[in-house]
């Protein structure tokens, strides 16, 4: 093997070196600011950026909350102790067809190798669509996609950083009970002398 | 004069309270977004004085960590159109564009409903201070709200604060032994012989 094989090959290896780092050091993070212009349409759109020093304080925040005792704040802090980015956009819209099978497209394919779909949802009669989507790294899960696709509604969810998906679901069920309990609790208006 | 000493100082404070109070005209973000909604939809800010005081406080006594606060609040009055108002999204992105990151934007077409939280991080002498801006415009009433604040001593004051919270709001052992005990008692006392006032007088009493 003369000298100028050795340094193609050496050339060629760096390169499949580079690839290959650079499709691990894939962030998380995708890029939401192509859907902006579903604003424009939109009856309702809300757009939550939650990420750097801003997550920190925030995080700072329920750290120093006192959870004695309180078994939701101890899970939150658990769960945000991790988070390094929470991004949000949802859009509602007064009618049907008002986003277009590109825009959902244009989330999705963004979601390269290492992300892995969980959750597929499809409800035909309804036009409901919806997504869950892992990137793992190692043993911990590197981010989250959640991709909601309605008739009326496009929703993306992108958390970035260590998520705890069975604490974020204790967390869930918890919330859930407690609300159900306090529904139960309430009185239905009108007929509350009735119950009595 | 010393009978005019009162009104005097009143006067003084008056004026303390006025230059503290953060006036539409300036040329911060805050200003240009409460002298937008004046503007655009003819309402005027309530409880001016309270905010006013309430900024000249804070900005000798920093409580919570606060620094310096600029509030304004316009209750009980009609935005009309707001859902129309295409410049207030100017006002808001001219406000990104002198470095604050959003945190929270929604905005409902319908309603003219809008909430914009926004935050950045500023330079101050003991280190970096956080400012806030949050506003709320409803159909009948608005919020524009500006804190700049320590982050340290905020969080030290949130853990100062809820730190005998939750013993407060969760029952104590004792207590929460003598509830079930409630329970089990009240069906053990079936007959009352007390007199209820709000019952009718002709029902039937219960067995």
């Amino acid at each position: 093997m003369n000298r100028a094989t050795r340094t193609l090959r050496f050339f060629a290896l760096l390169i499949l070196y580079c690839i290959a780092a650079r499709g691990f050091s894939q962030n998380a993070k995708l890029q939401l600011d192509i859907l902006n212009k579903l604003g424009e349409k939109a009856a309702r759109s809300t757009d939550i950026t939650l990420d750097g020093s801003m997550l920190n304080f925030i995080a700072s925040v329920i750290e120093k909350l006192d959870d004695e005792g309180d078994q939701d704040v101890a899970q939150l802090k658990s769960i945000i102790k991790g988070l390094k980015g929470i991004y949000i956009k949802s859009f509602e819209f007064d009618a049907p067809g008002q986003y277009s099978k590109e825009d959902v497209e244009a989330v999705r394919s963004q979601l390269g190798s290492r992300w892995t779909r969980i959750v597929q949802s499809i409800d035909k009669r309804n036009h409901e669509h919806d997504e869950i989507y892992l990137m793992k790294n190692g043993d911990k899960v590197a981010g989250v996609v959640i991709l909601v696709a309605e008739a009326r509604e496009f929703s993306v969810v992108n958390i970035v950083g260590d998520v705890p998906i069975e604490k974020i679901s204790a967390l869930e069920r918890h919330i859930a009970a407690n609300d159900d309990d306090s529904h139960r609790k309430k009185p239905k208006k009108g007929s509350g002398h009735d119950e009595e | 004069m010393t009978k005019s000493r009162p009104g005097f100082i009143i006067c003084l404070a008056a004026a303390f309270c006025l230059a503290a109070a953060p006036r539409a005209s300036a040329a911060d973000d805050f200003g240009r977004i409460v002298h937008h909604i004046e503007t655009q939809y003819h309402v005027h800010r309530q409880h001016r004085w309270a905010m006013g005081l309430a900024g000249f406080v804070v900005k000798f006594y920093h409580f919570a960590g606060v620094k310096s606060l600029k509030g304004a609040i316009f209750e009980n009055q009609v935005f009309l159109d707001a859902g129309a108002d295409t410049k207030f999204d100017e006002v808001i992105r001219a406000a990104l564009d002198s470095g604050w990151q959003p945190m929270v934007q929604s905005w409902d077409r319908h309603s003219g409903e809008r909430t914009y939280i926004y935050a950045r991080y500023v330079t101050s002498k003991n280190g970096t201070d956080m400012k806030v801006l949050i506003v709320s415009l409803e159909p009948n009433e608005a919020v524009v709200l500006q804190v700049k604040m320590d982050p340290r001593k905020f969080t030290d004051f949130v853990e100062e604060a809820t730190a005998g919270h939750n013993h407060h709001n969760h029952p104590r052992p004792a207590e929460t032994q003598g509830e079930p005990r409630v329970e089990a008692l009240s069906p053990a006392q079936p007959s009352w012989d007390g007199m209820c006032l709000m019952a009718d007088a002709g029902a039937p009493s219960q067995p």
